[in-house]
């Protein structure tokens, strides 16, 4: 893998012994990559808590043992039991089955929101980072003035004028995503602007767009993807927010956010009942930001370089 | 005809401590296929003139003068006429090659992407060309290596990736900025031979940007020598070594090591041009080399010397050339 393979003998040899080589070299770095990953225990309780999270969410759209919009007031807040695992709430529904189908919607909350933070705030990082003048102030001055206000209150002013529902509540919560995402794209490129590579892309003749697209974009995008797992995170407890107040989902969709409020002026009667969703919103929180944080020890070069 | 012609060339940088001259009415000429190179210490304004070239300076620069190529003038050109002519008339290869590949895509790529942008090669063809380049740079294997990334390159390959890179559309001027200085000295001449052979073979013009006059002195048929941002001396290369003439150019050879005679290298003492660089917001009014000269005399410190002709095709910039010859 050096110079020096230049003196070898015959050029066939050398071929052959750079091939091996470099196969050997690429999957020892994907081997490498794949043992660091099952030694890192953030990475694989938050892997293992976010596969089940999707998994619940997965399976309650096909199968959940009750209905979780079945009202059954003889067996209200009834305890644990084989019908009713986790019990029933104060309408007699089965808790679990209300679980599991919230699961779908703190997943769907999670990708709209983060859908929209995403593509809406990458795009304007990399359009503030490629325009450098007034076109990178306009567009960082106003991430700097939605960041002036906590998120929670204006997506509450969102939510109220446009009017409350899950969407609403979904798009609200991925447009107070998009300021974190065009900031760190911003940097990210500014980063990437600076190397020499995009120097030699722009002495070979390439335009803004297509060195934005093709080297800028793909060199930021581990930064991205570890943010997107922190702010799937945020959303689930944003919409839950929105829902404990009444102005995310509304009945009869399942929603782990409105169980916990529709149970609060129970929790001294039965605390269970508040238990069981909060601890599906700490534990679905929980592993998600423990993936990034193990995603983001796993994709930093850095680290990978000081090893 | 000539193929790049520099007139009167300002580059001025806009720092927080004024203007900062970096090059100063420069002048030069080159006709195709003909090789020139530009020597100096760090920080005279050789890689500001190369990227004034391409249009690749930043923001904070201005530029005065012209840069004349095809007829046209370069300074003047919009972003897009001059993105048809980086890379597909005019290349560059630069000092790193350490980083001058994007580490997220295969060498391949990096190649036929270049060729596909301004010929419009089909990407099989191109493939096949990618091919052709790297066997032609001198990488062994080509066919395996294009599908590799950077990082499993040594420096020495990379850079003949670059290379490779560069002469993808057959330029008519390929620019070298110190493309060996961070590669180690046995690559170093394996790599200027490979660039020498190549810009024969292919009828470029070259324009090599070095701080080493040994190594301009093998490759080049003209030599402009800055510094400060002024063309301090002009000429032939046959020219220049035979009748040194200005005082920086005589110290900047007689400041190359030797290895030779019956004296060892710890009896010889190294000679040293005294003093540095200085800023380029603080460049004297006078003749830049000035403050460093041995021979500078008050005239010095407050006009700037014209470009004096000793012979056809070769200038030198001292007010006081007699007496350096004397030297």
């Amino acid at each position: 893998m050096s110079e020096r393979e230049n003196s070898y003998p015959t050029g066939l040899a050398a071929g052959d012994a750079a091939v091996n080589l470099s196969q050997k070299s690429d999957s020892t770095t994907q081997r490498e990559l794949w043992r660091r990953a099952i030694h890192h225990r953030s990475f694989i309780v938050g892997g293992v808590l976010t596969i089940l999270l999707v998994m619940i969410a997965i399976v309650s759209l096909f199968w959940t043992p009750h209905d979780p919009t079945q009202i059954n007031i003889r067996h209200r807040l009834a305890g644990p039991s084989l019908e009713h695992w986790l019990g029933a709430d104060q309408f007699g529904r089965d808790i679990l089955s209300i679980i599991m189908a919230g699961a779908q919607n703190s997943i769907m909350v999670g990708v709209v929101a983060v859908g929209i933070g995403m593509s809406f705030g990458v795009t304007l990082g990399l359009i503030a980072a490629s325009n450098r003048g007034w076109v990178e102030e306009l567009i960082m001055r106003s991430c700097d003035f939605m960041y002036a206000f906590p998120a929670i209150l204006l997506a509450i002013l969102l939510v109220a004028t446009l009017g409350s529902g899950a969407i609403n509540a979904m798009v609200a919560i991925g447009i107070f995503a998009i300021p974190t995402f065009a900031r760190l794209s911003r940097a990210n490129a500014n980063a990437i602007w600076s190397r020499e590579f995009v120097l030699a892309a722009r002495a070979s003749g390439k335009g803004t767009a297509q060195i934005t697209v093709e080297h800028i974009l793909p060199n930021i995008m581990s930064v991205i993807v570890v943010q997107a797992t922190i702010e799937f995170a945020l959303a689930i407890l944003a919409e839950a927010a929105l829902s404990y107040l009444g102005i995310g989902s509304q009945p009869p969709t399942p929603s782990w956010g409105r169980m916990l409020s529709e149970v609060q002026t129970l929790v001294f009667l039965n605390p269970w009942l508040a238990v069981y969703p909060g601890a599906a919103i700490a534990l679905a929180v929980l592993g998600l930001n423990l993936l990034g944080d193990g995603l983001r020890d796993l994709l930093d070069p850095r680290l990978v370089r000081k090893r | 005809m000539t193929l790049l012609t520099v007139e009167d060339l300002t580059v001025t940088i806009d720092t927080i401590h004024g203007p900062g001259h970096a090059v100063r009415n420069l002048s030069f000429e080159l006709m195709p296929g003909n090789t020139l190179g530009i020597v100096g210490e760090s920080g005279c304004g050789k890689s500001m003139t190369a990227l004034s070239i391409l249009g690749l300076l930043p923001d904070n620069v201005t530029t005065t003068g012209g840069i004349y190529f095809d007829h046209r003038n370069l300074l003047t050109c919009s972003d897009q006429e001059l993105c048809q002519i980086r890379g597909n008339r005019i290349s560059m290869i630069f000092q790193e090659p350490m980083t001058s590949l994007n580490p997220v895509h295969t060498i391949g790529q990096q190649i036929i992407e270049i060729m596909t942008l301004h010929q419009g090669t089909s990407k099989t063809e191109a493939k096949i060309e990618a091919i052709r380049l790297l066997d032609m740079v001198g990488i062994r294997d080509p066919k395996a290596r294009i599908s590799q990334y950077p990082h499993q390159l040594s420096g020495g390959q990379r850079q003949r990736v670059m290379i490779a890179i560069a002469l993808s559309n057959k330029p008519d001027l390929l620019i070298a900025d110190e493309p060996t200085t961070a590669v180690d000295v046995t690559i170093q001449k394996q790599i200027l031979e490979l660039i020498r052979s190549l810009v024969n073979e292919l009828g470029m013009g070259l324009i090599l940007i070095s701080h080493d006059l040994g190594v301009i002195s093998n490759m080049v048929d003209q030599i402009v020598v800055m510094y400060g941002g002024t063309a301090v001396e002009t000429g032939t290369t046959s020219q220049i070594f035979s009748n040194v003439s200005h005082p920086y150019t005589q110290g900047l050879l007689s400041a190359i090591p030797r290895i030779s005679g019956h004296k060892s290298l710890r009896q010889t003492r190294l000679n040293t041009i005294p003093g540095v660089v200085p800023e380029l917001t603080e460049l004297p009014i006078g003749c830049t080399f000035s403050d460093r000269c041995a021979i500078a005399s008050n005239l010095c410190t407050k006009t700037p010397p014209p470009a004096t002709l000793i012979n056809v095709g070769h200038y030198a910039a001292c007010h006081h050339l007699e007496r350096a010859k004397g030297k």
